[in-house]
């Protein structure tokens, strides 16, 4: 199957020399190359292209507004920014609308290496219009109260990087956002950074400022009523998954990971919200896992869609399948390691109304060599939810 | 009658006056003498009390006048011994009559060689002549002020004195100097970092315009190279299902038309072009990152990304002068301002490449000499060292080369502002600095940065 390529940008000789380069993968890339931003959203407007890729700065229509309008006009389309020279502020919208971002001048071959990259991530999802959620998703919602908690937190000028970063720690769709910024090229990343501490240090407060204050970053839309819920708990598996790794190099990874495990509800939510209303409520009801009830219905889980979205967001492989794999049952030989610890803390999480751990899962304990944190674990997830504590603090 | 002379009549003449008309005329004649006498004693004496009250007055005048001069002087002394500055009075010939501490607190040198000197010896041998036209125009009458020249402090290290001065008595001269090596230092530093700025901007719009060439010249490479490999297949193919005759017929045109040379060297020119492109890339990237650090505060920082783009950065000092090798194994992260270590980093990499440039100039061998850059992990901190096979520092000015302005170099190509600013770049990340160096066989500079425990989680991203 051949994948539609278009390649936008002000410069005619760039356009048709990257279409020339391009020519030695012909047999999978069909490749069209229109000069400007008014003509890509022409372009995009009639044909449903696979990749579109931008320059970003052209005059009039320019990368933002071509990938806007490509974002609701062609969802499933993947969307890359080829570019020299971006300002800081332009760099934070771009990065946030855009998959991928590669630095002008590049190759060819690295072009199709991350059209390629996009694909294989792509190719974990059947569904067509499951893609096209994932692909259309721009941010994670935030609930209200936290987004103003950390926007005054980052306005005040005696914040402490520490400070911010436990803030950031308090949500998973901030913290998403600003691992997939320092994780993006835009910053020059030399590093994959898979630590929200790490991720706030690299990027320094002027520019978390500047990230946070871009309000429409965010998206705070929650039909389902079901953010706060989902907070909670992820901050809650984030504490579990530090407290069975404690000690180990693993902590951040997992308690990070554990923290985004739920990340993809979001997307299956924006995909079909009365469907994941029925999903959520059978779940609630304890008709069993939340993956397990999501496949029938969407053709795949909360925690692929999830890996996917965090894949195309550059975050660290090691991250990302944490976040695949959480709601999944470790193989009989697996050891302690940030994918296995969440994996227990889900399993754990679904018993810990019941009051002690089943027999399946005190196995799993003895089997990762945790069996004498199991107390510990059951005590931080019987704990009031933390959500209770944040409705405290609107009161 | 005079009181006296009756008195005289009475006890001569027993109160019998004489009658003699001879001795009372003589009688008369004394007594206007006495009178006389009198109104002079009395003349003389208010003279003389008027004389003493005007004595008393002009005493009291000239005591009052001591007076003033004494709190004057006092006030003098007051001024002269606690100004912050270096206040004298100098002779012609520079000498000094009389200064304050001022002079050997930050001069550094003893009463007993201030005493001895003439201040033109202290003059840098470059101001000299400007001091001696200035100090013209003060004898002239004019007023300086804020004229600045170099001193040579105790330890040798040269400080920039501003001075005030007019013209004093017997041809002295009044002067009032201030040390004001530092604000210079500031002042050139913040020219220096607006001159960055600009060429940061400068930098942007300029890489933006490169790298859109860039692009489609590489592009274009490529594409060329794709296509003469087809054409050559397809020649290939061609030839082989040629008849023997038709072959040696395109044998000629093939000579002719060097295909053979083509084919054998299209492909390295053409991969020669594609590594230009690369590198002028790389160039301007490293321009960029270099003269726009975007963050003005700190962040977790990869030493081995900052050097690599500096010796980049450097190839146009290093590349005449010998290679340029590199270990970097550093893992951890410094918490750093990107720019500030960029120009630290600078400063050492083209210092080295003059050291051994100052060696292969005389004694050539450039193959023998390197710069070495290495970077390592160590307990809590990142080493840096940079080292070269140069003309290393003489033991006599190892201590000075931190100094502002002390430079070794010829004017034009050293300011004496790289070390120093080196140094005060370390000191404010918490860092340490070491150099070592032998005279004839080059030098190091090691320099130790501070990584806090928490360290970003994160692994190097493969280039």
């Amino acid at each position: 199957m051949t994948l539609r390529v278009l390649l936008v940008d002000d410069e005619p000789a760039i356009v048709d020399a990257l279409k020339k380069a391009l020519r030695r993968w012909r047999d999978r890339l069909e490749v069209d190359g229109v000069v400007g931003g008014r003509a890509a959203v022409r372009a995009l407007d009639e044909v449903a292209y696979d990749v579109v890729i931008t320059d970003a700065r052209m005059p009039e229509v320019d990368g933002e507004a071509v990938l806007t309008f490509a974002r609701t006009r062609r969802p499933a389309t993947l969307r890359l920014v080829l570019s020299g020279q971006v300002d800081a502020r332009t760099a934070h919208r771009l990065a946030l609308i855009a998959h991928q971002f590669l630095p002008k001048p590049t190759t060819a071959p690295a072009l199709v290496a991350a059209i390629d990259d996009g694909q294989q991530l792509l190719a974990l999802l059947a569904d067509e219009s499951t893609r096209a959620a994932v692909l259309g998703q721009r941010s994670l919602p935030v609930p209200p109260r936290v987004y103003q908690r950390i926007c005054s937190l980052c306005e005040s000028q005696t914040a402490s990087l520490d400070a911010v970063a436990d803030t950031v720690l308090s949500e998973p769709a901030i913290a998403a956002s600003v691992l997939r910024l320092a994780n993006s090229a835009f910053y020059g990343a030399s590093v994959e950074v898979a630590s929200v501490a790490g991720a706030v240090r690299i990027l320094g407060l002027a520019r978390l400022r500047e990230l946070v204050l871009v309000a429409e970053l965010f998206a705070f839309d929650d039909p389902l009523g079901l953010l706060d819920t989902l907070s909670a708990r992820c901050v809650q598996r984030a504490k579990a998954a530090r407290l069975l790794t404690a000690g180990t190099p693993l902590t951040e990874l997992a308690s990070e990971g554990a923290l985004l495990s739920e990340v993809g509800v979001h997307v299956l939510i924006s995909r079909d919200a009365q469907a994941y209303r029925l999903v959520w409520d059978a779940h609630a009801r304890g008709d069993g896992a939340l993956a397990a009830l999501e496949r029938p219905v969407f053709g795949t889980t909360h925690g692929e869609v999830g890996a996917v979205l965090l894949g195309l967001w550059r975050l660290p492989q090691a991250l990302v399948n944490v976040v695949r794999y959480a709601a999944e049952v470790p193989g009989p030989d697996a050891l302690l390691d940030a994918r296995t610890a969440v994996s227990l803390v889900v399993q754990a999480e679904g018993e810990a109304s019941l009051g002690g751990p089943s027999a399946k899962t005190e196995a799993l304990a003895v089997q990762l060599g945790v069996a004498g944190k199991l107390p510990a674990l059951w005590d931080v997830l019987r704990a009031p939810s933390p959500l209770g504590a944040l409705s405290r603090e609107a009161a | 009658m005079h009181p006296l002379l009756r008195r005289q009549l009475n006890r001569v003449f027993k109160g019998e006056p004489p009658s003699s008309p001879e001795l009372r005329a003589f009688i008369e004649a004394v007594d206007a003498a006495y009178q006389g006498y009198d109104t002079d004693l009395q003349l003389l004496e208010r003279a003389a009390a008027l004389a003493a009250r005007e004595t008393e007055e002009r005493y009291r005048a000239l005591q009052e006048d001591i007076a003033q001069r004494q709190r004057a002087e006092s006030a003098r002394e007051g001024f002269f011994r606690t100004s912050p500055d270096m206040v004298a009075v100098v002779d012609q010939s520079f000498r000094f009559v009389e200064r304050n501490d001022g002079w050997r607190r930050d001069l550094g040198y003893d009463n007993a060689t201030l005493d001895r000197v003439s201040v033109m010896s202290l003059i840098h041998a470059d101001d000299r002549d400007r001091v001696r036209a200035e100090a013209i125009r003060v004898q002239a009458g004019e007023t300086s002020q804020a004229f600045e020249f170099r001193v040579k402090h105790a330890s040798g290290a040269w400080r920039w004195l501003s001075v005030a001065s007019c013209r004093g008595h017997d041809g002295c001269f009044y002067v009032v100097g201030r040390d004001v090596t530092e604000q210079r230092r500031m002042a050139s530093e913040l020219a220096q970092s607006h001159k960055l700025e600009a060429v940061g901007q400068l930098a942007s719009g300029v890489a933006h315009e490169i790298n859109t060439p860039v692009q489609y010249v590489g592009d274009n490479l490529d594409f060329a190279a794709d296509g003469f490999k087809q054409v050559f297949t397809y020649l290939d193919a061609a030839h082989a299902v040629l008849a023997p005759e038709q072959r040696a017929s395109l044998a000629d045109l093939a000579r002719t038309c060097e295909l053979d040379y083509f084919r054998d060297e299209l492909p390295s020119s053409l991969k020669a072009a594609r590594d230009g492109v690369r590198r002028v890339a790389e160039l301007v990237r490293a321009l960029k990152e270099f003269a726009h650090p975007d963050a003005h505060e700190k962040s977790d920082a990869d030493v081995n990304r900052i050097l690599e783009r500096t010796i980049t950065l450097a190839r146009g000092e290093t590349k005449h002068v010998c290679a340029v090798t590199t270990s970097l194994e550093a893992t951890q992260f410094v918490r750093a301002h990107e720019g500030s270590l960029s120009q630290v980093f600078l400063n050492l990499i083209v210092n080295a490449a003059h050291a051994v440039e100052e060696v292969t100039s005389r004694e050539g061998r450039a193959a023998e000499h390197r710069i070495s850059v290495v970077t390592r992990d160590e307990p809590g901190a990142v080493l840096v060292s940079i080292s070269d096979t140069g003309c290393g520092i003489p033991d006599a000015i190892r201590d000075r080369i931190f100094e502002p302005f002390f430079t070794t170099k010829p004017m034009g190509k050293g300011t004496g502002q790289g070390l120093p600013l080196v140094r005060r770049v370390v000191t404010s990340h918490g860092g340490t600095l070491e150099v070592d160096s032998a005279p004839g066989r080059g030098t190091t500079f090691s320099i130790r940065l501070p990584c806090e425990a928490r360290s970003p989680s994160g692994v190097r991203r493969a280039a």
